[in-house]
C-alpha cells in the first residue's frame, strides 16, 4: 500500500489508543461478569465480545 | 525507545516465549475440552441426574445419606460430601481408605430427597480427566503444578514484553493492518502482533489466575496452618472421638449460623479441611463472587455445636476468585463460547510467534533495528 510512504510514524498515544480501549472493554467484561448476575450480564458480554468483533471485522471483512 | 533497552526486551520475548510456547500450547489445547467438561461429561452419559420429583418434597436427613453411602463401602473412610452450585437434589460422598487418602477414592451420587443412591461416579479416569491432569499437573504431583505454573510466569513475562515490542513495529502501521498481499511472514507478523494485542488482557487474566491457581495445594496447606490451627485449638491434644453425633444435627447448626448461605461442602472429621473432632461446613453465597468464597464453620463431630466460624483470609479469597476468572464459568454458555474463541485466538498467537522464530531462526539479522525495517519494508 503506497500510502505507508508517506505516512509519519506513530507516536506512543496512537499507537495503542485502540489496545487500550479493547483492554479495558475486556477488563470490565471479566469483573462485571463476576460481581452481579442479571441486567449487569449483558454488558459484560458486551465487553468481552469487542475484541473478538474487532478481530473478525480486520481479519475477516476489512481486506 | 533507545536501541540497547529494544534488544533486551527483544531477547526476554524471545527466550520468554520459546521456553513455555510448548506448555502454553498444551494448556490451550487441553483448556479447550475442560471449559465445557460438565457438558461432554454429559453427553458421554457419565452424569446421571436426579428423577424429577413433586418441587416441594423434602429432603432426607443428611444421616440417612451418610448410612447409604457407608454401607456400599463399610471398610472406608468418609471424607467430603459435596454438590453442584445449581443442584440442591443430589449429594456426592467420598470415601477414602484413610481421611486423609487421595488415590483410589470412591465416590457415590445419591438423591438428596430418597436418599437412593443415584450412581457411583468415576471422577479420576475418563477422556475429560486426562485433559484435566495434562492442564494441572502433567500427572506429576505438585511438582507439575508448580512447574507449570512457573510456565504461566514465563508467559505473562512474554505478554508484557511483547507489548513494549509491539510499539516499534506499529510505527508505521494503521491498527489492525495485515499485510496479506506481502510475504507470508509479514501477514504471520502482523497477524501475531494484532491478535496478540487485542486479546492482551483477557491473556493477561487467564495467564496471572493460572499461575494463582498453581499455588493452590500450598495456599490451602498455609490456611490450615494459619486458620485451621488456631480454631481448632481448644481441642489440641485432646483424642479423637471413635464415633461421631448426627450429621445432620451439624448440617443445622451451620445453617442457623449462616441463614443467608447455601451449605457447599462437608468435610468429615480428620480430612485437611476439618479436625479429627470437627465437621467441616463450608457455607457459599449465591452471587457468582459470594458462591466461590467459601466460609468455613466447625462443629464439634459430638455434639453439634458450633465451635467456630471465619471469614477466608486474603490468600485464600484470592485463590477463590482467581479460580471463575481463570475457568470462564461465572456466566453461562455465552461466557463459556467467548473463553473458547479467546483460547483459539491465543492458539493462533503461540503459533504464529513459534513460526517466526522456526522460520528465520537460521537467518542472520544482526540487529533489531534491521528487523524492525525488514518488518517495515516495502
Amino acid at each position: 500500500m503506497v500510502t505507508h510512504l508517506f505516512m509519519q510514524n506513530k507516536n506512543l498515544k496512537q499507537i495503542f489508543i485502540w489496545p487500550i480501549i479493547l483492554g479495558v472493554f475486556s477488563a470490565i467484561g471479566l469483573v462485571v461478569a463476576l460481581l452481579e448476575e442479571g441486567a449487569l450480564e449483558d454488558i459484560s458480554l458486551i465487553g468481552l465480545v469487542a475484541p473478538i468483533l474487532v478481530i473478525v471485522y480486520f481479519y475477516c471483512i476489512k481486506k | 525507545m533507545r536501541i540497547a533497552s529494544l534488544k533486551t526486551w527483544a531477547w526476554v520475548h524471545k527466550w520468554s516465549s520459546l521456553v513455555c510456547t510448548a506448555f502454553m500450547l498444551l494448556l490451550c489445547l487441553t483448556g479447550l475440552p475442560l471449559i465445557f467438561a460438565h457438558e461432554i461429561d454429559h453427553l458421554l452419559g457419565n452424569e446421571v441426574e436426579a428423577p424429577e420429583l413433586p418441587a416441594n418434597t423434602p429432603f432426607v436427613s443428611m444421616d440417612k445419606l451418610l448410612e447409604n453411602a457407608k454401607a456400599l463401602y463399610p471398610n472406608r473412610v468418609t471424607q467430603f460430601a459435596f454438590r453442584e452450585i445449581d443442584d440442591d437434589k443430589t449429594w456426592t460422598i467420598s470415601l477414602g481408605t484413610t481421611a486423609t487418602s487421595e488415590d483410589d477414592t470412591k465416590f457415590v451420587k445419591l438423591d438428596a430427597r430418597t436418599a437412593k443412591v443415584l450412581q457411583e461416579p468415576k471422577f479420576d479416569e475418563g477422556f475429560i480427566h486426562i485433559m484435566f491432569r495434562l492442564h494441572v499437573d502433567l500427572f506429576a504431583g505438585l511438582p507439575g503444578m508448580l512447574f507449570l505454573g512457573l510456565m504461566g510466569v514465563l508467559l505473562v513475562v512474554a505478554i508484557i514484553s511483547g507489548v513494549v515490542l509491539y510499539a516499534p513495529f506499529m510505527r508505521k502501521l494503521e491498527f489492525g493492518e495485515i499485510r496479506r498481499d506481502r510475504t507470508p511472514k509479514l501477514k504471520r507478523l502482523d497477524t501475531h502482533n494484532f491478535l496478540g494485542v487485542v486479546t492482551l488482557v483477557w491473556a493477561l487474566v487467564v495467564g496471572t489466575t493460572g499461575v494463582i491457581n498453581a499455588w493452590a495445594d500450598l495456599v490451602i496447606k498455609y490456611w490450615q496452618f494459619d486458620q485451621m490451627s488456631a480454631m481448632t485449638a481448644p481441642y489440641k491434644g485432646l483424642p479423637p472421638p471413635k464415633t461421631f453425633g448426627s450429621l445432620q444435627a451439624a448440617v443445622s447448626t451451620a445453617q442457623a449460623r449462616e441463614p443467608h448461605m447455601k451449605l457447599g461442602f462437608i468435610a468429615f472429621p480428620g480430612t485437611d479441611f476439618s479436625s479429627p473432632h470437627h465437621y467441616g461446613m463450608f457455607m457459599r453465597g449465591d452471587s457468582p463472587i459470594t458462591s466461590r468464597l467459601f466460609k468455613p464453620v466447625l462443629i464439634d463431630a459430638l455434639t453439634a455445636k458450633l465451635t467456630d466460624s471465619r471469614e477466608v483470609p486474603w490468600y485464600l479469597a484470592t485463590l477463590l476468585i482467581s479460580q471463575p476468572l481463570h475457568f470462564g464459568d461465572y456466566g453461562g454458555m455465552p461466557l463459556k463460547i467467548i473463553w473458547t474463541i479467546l483460547d483459539i485466538f491465543t492458539i493462533v498467537v503461540l503459533w504464529t510467534g513459534l513460526m517466526l522464530w522456526w522460520k528465520k531462526r537460521k537467518q542472520y539479522i544482526p540487529d533489531i533495528e534491521s528487523k524492525i525495517r525488514l518488518s517495515e519494508a516495502y
